[in-house]
């Protein structure tokens, strides 16, 4: 029992970053009606201005370090989206889903070969950032590590869940999701709120990039991709454009990755969770709480 | 007017064709290539750095030492670490006509998939690295291993343990899914059994795995005293880390495929403190024969070389003298057949290949991570 009640902790805490990854995906797909493929990059390219960051300002203290990292990384992920935005998904907005989403591959393969190029293509360690108490609690060990990503990761949703349902703009981005021709009507300016959505998913992604590399402990240019595909299996697991539903996605994933590689077989935990959304697909095609997809003439 | 038809100029033409005959046959008889297969891109990258640095440095002091046919060229083909890739670059290396021998593969599934390619077109390999057992009993007749195979490897860094940790109860083997991988920790575990050791864990992680914790989990929870950590060295110093922050306390023990900074970089000099391993080869800096190789490889690259490094920088060297041997030329079989029966000079002594193309007395050393560097611990004799 205590053996379940660790690898839940595990899939958890793993399960939470992957959640901030589907969600930045899911809200992308509720404005825009687009799989943005080129989440993963912004992950992978956050990670290391986080661990540039962290490189820095080796010496002080964690408190000091881990937000501002989080936070560059966060700003940093939203440029860069918004940036790509305006790139190239803006040029495409009339020429269908297939063309953002190939052109969204093409953006996410150029920035992983980038980056790959300039800073190397090996593995890079992230110097210890997160706090390394252990507490054992009955049969249970927890790190401060494992605390402080779920801790952040909540933060991130919290912040999210109050910009999207308690604020205007929240109400706005949920109208442009939902009518985008009536939105208009209000003289609401859906590409506005399409930008806004691609800065909150890329900081979205920013943070879930640092994260993982403190919380792993290694960043390289290809660590956006596996991640991106997982992201993208708990996003539409759950219902594609579904807020909360990418955040159970996200868990889901996580947990389902860590039972299987502790329980079943640790070569074949990624096939799992892939085969999993392929059996959702199959069985309930509109992911299992339900997708919502926007309504576009 | 054609040129035929001017005064004296079938002569000319005649001195003409006699010059570039001989310029032809200046230009054949001399550069032959010794290509390198290894990963210069992908995780295993950082693992195979050493080797191409070793191999360059090689072709570079073979080339300035002299007494050649010709000059040795260099070409670092990237085969990825994948099998597709690197059976890839081993059709470009047959259909190029001076390559007359392969430093490579580095891993072993690679040269899986590479040898049936190189076997037909008889170009002659050495492997600095690739431990796997299968690649001398395939009956192949043009590869050849500077390093001990991994039953040499395996047999005698257990045959150690068990001598030097007799308190060892239980035992845990991860490796990772591929053919070494497989291989190694079928016969860890039949080593332990054999001692009457309980082995209570065995379990194959994908390559690449960042998060090991569902997996650790599940095997901390049959309280192993004892794990062989069996992966490259980015996973396992994320696996060693990762275990001893979910409060693992025993041993760890790996092969040489985390003999490097990576691994304790990765791990953290912490987590990896105190972890021991195997290592193909012998550390060259400790070693008073391979001191000209150390200081060369020093003022090239502003680093100590790892043993890696001095495999490939001998593979690479009983390449060339082979080809030496053979008279020069691009005769692939003559270079083989050197091979097979030569004894070469190499950085820790004279070597000689035995008919399957292993090392007739194999090589393996004792290393552990001692404060944040890897440190000679003990050297094996010949296997048992």
């Amino acid at each position: 029992m205590s053996t379940l009640l660790q690898q839940l902790l595990n899939g958890l805490t793993l399960g939470s970053v992957y959640a901030l990854l589907a969600l930045s995906i899911t809200m992308i797909f509720g404005v825009l009606g687009v799989m943005a493929f080129a989440q993963g990059a912004v992950y992978m390219l956050s990670a290391y201005v986080g661990l540039y960051i962290v490189t820095q300002m080796q010496g002080m203290s964690s408190f000091v370090v881990l937000p501002l990292a989080l936070l560059c990384a966060a700003a940093v992920g939203a440029g860069v989206n918004m940036t790509i935005d305006q790139l190239t998904y803006r040029p495409l907005r009339n020429a269908g889903r297939l063309s953002s989403l190939i052109s969204g591959i093409g953006v996410y393969f150029f920035i992983e070969n980038a980056i790959g190029l300039l800073v190397g293509r090996k593995v890079f360690a992230f110097p210890t950032v997160l706090p390394t108490a252990q507490y054992q609690i009955a049969d249970i060990r927890v790190t401060a590590a494992q605390l402080t990503v779920l801790a952040t990761t909540g933060a991130a949703v919290a912040a999210l869940w109050y910009l999207v349902r308690r604020t205007e703009v929240g109400l706005i981005i949920r109208g442009v999701s939902e009518r985008a021709e009536t939105a208009m009507l209000m003289s609401i300016n859906p590409e506005r709120i399409i930008l806004l959505t691609f800065g909150v998913a890329g900081a979205l992604s920013g943070i879930a990039g640092v994260l993982i590399g403190a919380y792993i402990g290694v960043v390289a240019p290809s660590m956006g991709f596996l991640i991106g595909m997982k992201a993208f299996a708990a996003a539409v697991v759950a219902g594609i454009g579904n807020i909360p539903g990418a955040l159970i996605g996200g868990v889901l994933v996580g947990i389902i990755e860590t039972l299987s590689s502790g329980y079943i077989s640790a070569a074949w935990s990624d096939a799992i969770v892939f085969l999993m959304l392929v059996l959702v697909l199959v069985i309930r095609p509109d992911g299992l709480i339900g997708a919502r997809a926007p309504q576009r003439a | 007017m054609s040129v035929l038809q001017s005064p004296g100029s079938v002569r000319r033409v005649l001195i003409a064709a006699f010059a570039l005959a001989f310029a032809a046959a200046d230009a054949s008889a001399a550069d032959v290539v010794i290509a390198l297969s290894a990963p210069t891109t992908g995780t295993d990258a950082p693992l195979a750095d050493p080797v191409v640095k070793g191999y360059k440095l090689a072709i570079k002091m073979a080339n300035q030492q002299g007494g050649l046919p010709g000059k040795v060229l260099e070409s670092v083909q990237d085969d990825q670490d994948k099998p597709e890739v690197g059976a890839t670059v081993a059709r470009k290396l047959c259909g190029i006509d001076n390559v007359v021998g392969v430093v490579g593969n580095f891993a072993s599934s690679i040269n899986l998939a590479s040898g049936p390619v190189y076997e037909d077109c008889t170009l002659p390999r050495v492997s600095a690295t690739a431990s796997n057992n299968t690649l001398t009993s395939k009956g192949w007749k043009y590869f050849f291993r500077i390093c001990s195979k991994n039953s040499d490897q395996i047999g005698q860094g257990m045959q150690w343990v068990a001598a030097n940790w007799p308190d060892i109860k239980s035992v845990a083997v991860l490796t990772g899914n591929d053919a070494s991988g497989r291989e190694v920790a079928a016969q860890v575990a039949q080593i332990w059994k054999d001692r009457g050791v309980k082995v209570v864990s065995q379990v194959q992680a994908t390559a690449g795995t960042s998060d090991f914790r569902g997996i650790i989990t599940s095997m901390l929870a049959e309280k192993p005293d004892f794990i062989f950590a069996g992966m490259f060295d980015t996973d396992a110093g994320l696996f060693v880390k990762q275990a001893r922050e979910l409060g693992y306390k025993g041993r760890f023990f790996g092969t040489d495929a985390i003999a490097s900074a990576n691994f304790i970089s990765v791990g953290g000099a912490q987590g990896t403190e105190g972890t021991y391993m195997t290592n193909l080869g012998f550390d060259p800096t400790k070693v008073a024969s391979a001191a000209a190789f150390v200081a060369a490889y020093q003022a090239e690259y502003k680093e100590a070389p790892p043993s890696y490094a001095a495999n490939a920088y001998d593979a690479t060297m009983v390449l060339v003298q082979a080809w030496k041997s053979s008279g020069g030329g691009t005769d692939r079989k003559a270079v083989r057949d050197a091979l097979a029966s030569k004894t070469f000079a190499t950085l820790f002594g004279p070597l000689a290949f035995n008919p399957v193309g292993d090392l007739a007395a194999p090589r393996i050393g004792i290393y552990t991570v001692a404060a944040g560097k890897i440190e000679f611990a003990a050297q094996s004799g010949s296997s048992k």
